[in-house]
This record gives C-alpha cells, sequence and structure tokens, in this order.
C-alpha cells in the first residue's frame, strides 16, 4: 500500500480474502474513505459478474469497437482516381457487373451441385476447443498450450 | 483443472444405478481416485515437462508450476521458445492468459470445481470402465512414489500409466497410451516441492484485457443447444463402451455457430463438433487421408499430435470428431450420427 492509495493487487488480494486480517481491516478501513480506491474496487466486482453474466446470457450484442470498425470501413471513400474512372464508365461497367454476377451463380450452382466444401476453417482450432473442454477431465493433460498462444505463435 | 457439469455428475450417476454391482474394494484403483483430489488439498510447485506424440512429429512444452490449494494456479512457460515467459493464471473462478510479448491478457470464467461431489463423478466413471494394477515402487525426484496402471475394462488395453507420490497422492508422472500401444503423451514434473505458495506469486500485470473467450452457453440439454443453435445437432448413437456425454457447449468458430459435446469414459475423450453452415476443417499440413462413414467418401481423417480428427457431412450438417480414439472407432461413431 503506497501512502495514498492502495494498489490494484491489493484490492483483488482483498477480495478474494486473501490478506492477514491486520491488513485486511487496515484495506476495509481505507477503502471506506477513499472514493478512488473504492472506485477500483467496484469495477473488480463489476468486471467480474460481467463474466458470470456474459457466460449466463442468452442473447450477445456485438462489441462496440467490432461495430465501429464495420461503420468505418463501409464508410472509407473511394480513390478519387477510380472515383473519377466509375463515374465515366458507370453504365458498361453495370453491365459487365451484371455478366460477371450471371457467370458466378452459374459457377457456383455447378460447384453446389458437385458438393460444396463450405469456408475453411483451420483444424487447429477445433483441436484447440476440444482441448480447452476436455482439459477438466481426469487426467487431462495438465495444461496444453493455450490456444489464444498456440493459434498465434507457438509451431504446429 | 477439472470440470464436470451438473448435468453431466447427474447422468453419470443416474447410469450407474443401472450398472451391474461394482467389483469389491481395490486399493490400486481406489489410490488413482484418490490422485484425482489431491490438488484440491495440496500446494505445490515444480517444473512440467508435457509431450504430446503425434504421426510424424510431437509437440512438447515445459512450464513451471505454482499450485496454492484448492484454486490458485499459475504456469510460467519457458519452452517453446515462443511462449517463453507467457502464463496463465487462475485465480478463483477466472482464469488470465497474459501474452508478456503482446502485453495482453485474455480473461475468462472459469467454473472449476473442487467440491467432492465433483470428483465422486470423475471417479465412479474410472471405477467403471477401468481397472488398475500397482507394480513396483520407485522414488521419483526423491519422493517415493506407486506406479498404477490403468486398463480399459472392454478393451483389456493399457490406457494410463502414472506414478503417484505416496505421501500427496499427487501424479508425478503420467503417460497415455494409444491403442496399439504406443505412448501418446507425457506429463512429468520435475524439482516438486510441497509448501504453501504466496498469494503474491498469482499477481496479474497491468496489461490490457481482451475479450472473453466466446462462449454462448454451456449445457448438455441437446434441446436448449439446438434451439439456440438453429440447427439439430444429432449424438453419435454407437460410441466406445464407457463413454458418457460430460459437456454441451454452444459457440462460434470463426462466425459459424457450432454445437460441441464432449464425451469422456474418465481417461479418454472425444468432442464432436456440430454446424448447419457448410463448413471445412482445413487440415493440409496435417496430411490428412481420404476415407469413408457409413459406406459413403467425401470424410478426412488426419492426426495432429496425440488427437485424431474425422470430417464429414451429410449435406446438411457438418461433423468434426476430435478425440484420443483410432480411426476405426471414430467411423463407426460418424457412422451412427443420423441425418436429422
Amino acid at each position: 500500500m503506497n501512502e495514498l492509495h492502495l494498489t490494484p493487487d491489493e484490492i483483488v488480494d482483498y477480495l478474494h480474502g486473501e490478506l492477514s486480517p491486520e491488513r485486511d481491516a487496515a484495506v476495509a478501513a481505507h477503502l471506506a474513505s477513499c472514493a478512488a480506491c473504492s472506485q477500483v474496487r467496484e469495477e473488480e466486482l463489476t468486471l467480474t459478474e460481467m463474466l458470470r453474466a456474459h457466460v449466463r446470457a442468452e442473447e450477445r450484442e456485438m462489441p462496440a469497437t467490432v461495430a465501429a470498425a464495420i461503420q468505418t470501413a463501409v464508410r472509407r471513400a473511394p480513390q478519387p482516381g477510380w472515383a473519377a474512372w466509375d463515374a465515366a464508365f458507370r453504365p458498361l461497367l453495370a453491365l459487365g457487373a451484371a455478366a460477371a454476377v450471371a457467370l458466378v451463380l452459374w459457377a457456383g450452382l455447378s460447384v453446389a451441385h458437385l458438393g460444396s466444401r463450405g469456408a475453411a476453417i483451420d483444424a487447429a482450432d477445433y483441436v484447440d476447443r476440444h482441448t480447452t473442454l476436455s482439459e477438466v477431465t481426469p487426467f487431462a493433460d495438465d495444461a496444453p498450450i493455450p490456444p489464444v498462444f498456440a493459434s498465434e505463435n507457438a509451431p504446429r | 483443472m477439472r470440470r464436470v457439469s451438473v448435468a453431466g455428475a447427474a447422468f453419470v450417476l443416474l447410469a450407474l444405478t443401472r450398472a451391474t454391482a461394482l467389483p469389491a474394494s481395490d486399493r490400486a484403483i481406489s489410490l488413482l481416485c484418490a490422485a484425482l483430489a489431491a490438488p484440491a488439498t495440496v500446494s505445490y510447485t515444480g517444473l512440467v515437462e508435457s509431450l504430446r506424440i503425434g504421426e510424424r512429429g510431437a509437440q512438447a512444452s515445459v512450464y513451471r508450476i505454482e499450485h496454492r490449494a484448492p484454486n490458485f494456479t499459475r504456469r510460467t512457460y519457458s519452452a517453446p521458445p515462443v511462449l517463453s515467459g507467457d502464463a496463465i493464471v487462475t485465480r478463483g473462478d477466472v482464469d488470465y492468459a497474459i501474452d508478456v510479448k503482446a502485453r495482453k491478457i485474455e480473461q475468462s470464467l472459469d467454473v472449476t470445481p473442487t467440491s467432492t461431489a465433483d470428483f465422486t463423478a470423475d471417479e465412479a466413471l474410472i471405477r467403471r470402465n477401468y481397472r488398475a494394477v500397482e507394480e513396483n515402487a520407485e522414488a521419483l525426484d526423491g519422493r517415493q512414489t506407486v506406479t498404477l496402471t490403468a486398463i480399459n475394462r472392454y478393451t483389456n488395453r493399457t490406457t494410463l500409466r502414472v506414478q503417484v507420490d505416496r505421501a500427496t497422492k499427487l501424479v508425478l508422472d503420467q503417460r497415455e497410451y494409444a491403442g496399439d500401444g504406443s505412448l501418446r503423451s507425457e506429463v512429468r514434473f520435475e524439482s516438486i516441492r510441497y509448501a504453501r505458495v504466496p498469494i503474491r506469486d498469482f499477481r496479474i500485470p497491468s496489461y490490457p484485457r481482451e475479450q472473453v473467450r466466446e462462449v454462448e452457453e454451456r449445457t448438455l440439454d441437446t434441446a436448449v443447444l439446438n434451439e439456440d443453435a438453429g440447427f439439430s445437432a444429432q449424438e453419435p448413437h454407437v460410441m466406445p463402451e464407457g463413454f458418457v456425454a460430460l459437456e454441451g457447449d454452444l459457440t462460434e468458430l470463426h462466425g459459424i455457430r457450432t454445437v460441441q459435446l464432449l464425451y469422456s469414459d474418465g481417461i479418454r475423450t472425444f468432442s464432436l463438433f456440430t454446424s448447419g453452415q457448410a463448413v471445412r476443417p482445413e487440415m493440409g499440413p496435417l496430411h490428412p487421408a481420404a476415407v469413408t462413414v457409413g459406406g459413403r467418401g467425401g470424410a478426412e481423417y488426419a492426426k495432429d499430435g496425440a488427437l485424431d480428427i474425422l470430417t464429414w457431412n451429410d449435406g446438411r450438417l457438418y461433423y468434426t470428431l476430435v478425440g484420443e480414439l483410432e480411426l476405426a472407432e471414430l467411423q463407426r461413431m460418424a457412422g451412427s450420427v443420423r441425418k436429422p
């Protein structure tokens, strides 16, 4: 504990009941009189409750950062050169685009008839999901390489 | 860490009430089951070497482990080099995956149980499906141990061999074997020390905490999962003896809603993934082989480390099986998954 405020770790230890009785009492007294540290405690409590509620909830909202990124990409202006060329040749482009769409549809239907193979997902993602869920069965590998690391960094 | 869903535990206990009477007291199997619960009461530190062996190579990792009973654990990786310094810290019911190079933390909820009731369900599965043999005691890292071999009751094959500390019942060495007797994986402790680990060892750095690992819901009720998934995931009607469903999970893999059902016989596990959208697991680096399911072609099989993967579709749903089972077992199960 510094002279003014508690450290975040001390607050987490306090919430987990891991402090000595003397330190626990001192932290409790400090929280009762310090708005800033009390705010940090509330944020830590709120985060844990949010996690629990997140798991239990039946519906999800798209994270705000994802929605914002999509909107930014949609609103991104075309390059000036492309915009001018597009304006001049738009009718021909429209006709060409329609022909291309028709060609793609015809090709797609042909592929579908033969058996579309669908979106490709790295098989490692299935392995990671299985490992994550099964790590809690008896005698599972005590700690498989965590997916957050394995998918990005670890050699496979 | 250990997690058994309430529904899974109830199912196991219900199934066992219909089973034939369990054999008389068995010292070896009792020791094996006692090892399940050891981390709930024993604090320790040590170095762990983990090895998983596949068809063409092996995956290995080395990490220092600190465990404060019952539910504070820190694993700090030293190998492979790309993971060096990274860590996973479990504090109560929260997991923190710490990437020190990227300076980020992925935080997720961990409902790891530590109650006697949860261990009881695990023990019931193992007692039903395995018998254990106690072998010559030997010292490991200065500790007196006993070697226990778990043999599958239905196939009579050795599945697991562990060295258990006689004093603490902690597993110090664990080897899993494939159906052909080859070593599939090994986890080994070194420099183990039993002492209360100070709480400061489980502190979390002040890096940005990124999104929670997306898990929409976890239940064994397939009707509930299917209603939320938007398609009717099916369970296999044929499984190797002794397996029961433990967990059901609805999640998204790269935006594709996927139902995952986890099965276990107490030691071996497998997962069945089902998607309503066309999806193709990319197994190129694993050198997949074309195989049949239910007499029909179009399926693929590969091994990734110690795990086997079989993927196929029935024209409407897309399936992937991942687990510690042989190809023939995977094919029989896949063939029993009926078209909805």
